[in-house]
């Protein structure tokens, strides 16, 4: 049995911090190589903790989409068809086709209260947090100069 | 993108031999890690045996951020004239024609470093000394008058103006549904401030990682690529987002309170901190970070660069902004 993809983009991060950083010293190519590292190490833990940390926000957007009276006739039914299609999946709202779907859903929902429902938009809101929250990454442990630009 | 000193150091030699009339050697050269948004080349050069240390800004093939070196160079110069803390200066080729991409040239400033992102504590005990020093400079530079020429140079765009143009990038880069940028240009349209006051030189990207500092003392305020004229309000904003905080959720920068800071741009800008609108600047600031993070995400997925800061804007910085909107959000209610 092979090694899953998290623990190889583990090695492959530690292998490219420790065989190869070092080798470029703090040069342009050697904080480009950290860099890589750090990615490295951050698409592991996304990969390892993604799906698991987006779930329950997930499952918070759907039951808002499922329950939401919206008084648009022709979005009540198209939030609906949303909510009914990934519900019958609900693992694949925190992966990443299912999760987009979920969002696009979602956003439309949130324009739409808040023009028209103040009480469901403050809903929307508090998902809204609780979304991109479960979204973060933890920074990493050896990171980068920074995203400058 | 990779570090180009080799094939562009002849060209800049012949540039730079041209404008200064005299024989120009280029004796070192290296990019610098950062400033995704432009290559940029610390050149050590020679003319008449004396050494001249440079540094040497020039258009990627792809960015965060789309701006002018025409505008750069112009603010640079505006704040160097003015005796900010700035580099100065020194050519400026807008076609570039010289080294493949538009470029400008200005002289390095000696010593000091930038705060890495995650990096602890980065100004130690005097944190405080180069805030004061930082938010003073910045009041100073609040405090020039935009004149004509400033206003031929710079793009002009008051709150609004900033609204549609990060709305604009968003537009044009978002590669899925992004709920939060959306639910802040729906709030922030329908909040739309009062200029603070008369509109100014606003910096644009004033944060920790764009200041050279050194035992307390500030040396010099960097990458003037998104100067323009507006509200400064802005500027106070984005230097006071918690992306650039350093894991101090009591400081502005990891170098002083709020209203310490506030206190030093008031005394030298001669403005009074618009209370008010503060809420707005800082759903405005996340709503910039998000915009320049979606911007190089794209980029990234566009194939024009493979510049890795580019993906890391895409998953770090980007989530940690959509977070800190989405609960910016969630404070300031409808």
């Amino acid at each position: 049995m092979s090694l899953g993809l998290a623990e190889m983009l583990e090695v492959l991060a530690r292998s490219q911090a420790s065989e190869v950083v070092p080798q470029l010293g703090d040069s342009y190519a050697g904080r480009t190589a950290a860099t890589v590292a750090a990615l490295l190490a951050m698409l592991a833990e996304e990969t390892r903790t993604g799906p698991a940390r987006r779930l329950e926000a997930a499952l918070g957007a759907l039951a808002l989409l499922a329950s939401a009276e919206v008084e648009d006739p022709a979005l009540a039914a198209e939030l609906r068809r949303e909510a009914e299609a990934l519900s019958a999946a609900p693992g694949r709202i925190a992966l990443a086709e299912g999760h987009a779907r979920l969002l696009a859903a979602f956003a439309r929902l949130h324009a739409w209260a808040d023009m028209h429902a103040p009480a469901l938009a403050a809903r929307c809101r508090a998902c809204l947090v609780a979304i991109a929250e479960a979204d973060r990454l933890p920074p990493p442990g050896a990171g980068p100069a920074g995203p400058d630009h | 993108m990779p570090d180009r000193s080799a094939e562009l150091a002849g060209p800049l030699a012949a540039w730079l031999s041209e404008a200064w009339r005299a024989p120009v050697e280029i004796r070192a050269m290296a990019r610098l890690f950062g400033g995704a948004a432009r290559e940029t080349y610390a050149v050590e050069a020679e003319i008449e045996g004396r050494s001249r240390p440079l540094v040497l800004r020039r258009d990627p093939p792809a960015s965060l951020v789309a701006t002018s070196r025409a505008a750069e160079f112009h603010a640079l110069a505006r704040a160097h004239a003015a005796g900010l803390p700035v580099p100065r200066p020194l050519l400026l080729d807008i076609a570039g024609t010289r080294l493949g991409a538009p470029a400008l040239v200005m002289q390095a400033v000696a010593g000091g470093r930038a705060a890495g992102l995650f990096e602890s504590d980065p100004y130690g005990p005097k944190r405080a000394e180069v805030g004061r020093a930082l938010f003073g400079a910045l009041g100073r530079l609040h405090a020039l008058v935009p004149d004509a020429r400033d206003r031929e140079m710079l793009p002009v765009q008051d709150a609004a103006g900033r609204l549609a143009w990060w709305q604009a990038a968003i537009a044009a880069h978002a590669r899925g549904p992004e709920p939060v940028a959306e639910a802040a240009l729906r709030w922030l349209a329908r909040h739309l401030p009062r200029p603070s006051g008369p509109p100014t030189i606003v910096h644009g990207d004033l944060r920790s990682g764009n200041i050279l500092a050194a035992d307390g003392r500030l040396l010099a305020i960097l990458d003037w690529e998104m100067a323009h004229i507006g509200d400064p309000m802005e500027d106070l904003a984005w230097a006071a987002d918690p992306l650039w905080a350093h894991g101090d959720g009591q400081l502005i920068g990891a170098m002083l309170p709020l209203a310490e800071a506030i206190a030093a741009w008031e005394a030298a800008s001669a403005r009074a901190f618009d209370h008010g609108a503060w809420a707005w600047w800082r759903i405005f600031a996340g709503l910039q970070g998000l915009a320049i993070w979606i911007t190089g995400a794209a980029e990234a997925a566009s194939g024009r660069s493979d510049d890795p800061v580019l993906l890391f804007a895409g998953l770090y910085p980007y989530r940690f902004h959509a977070a800190a909107v989405a609960r910016l959000l969630a404070e300031a209610g409808a």
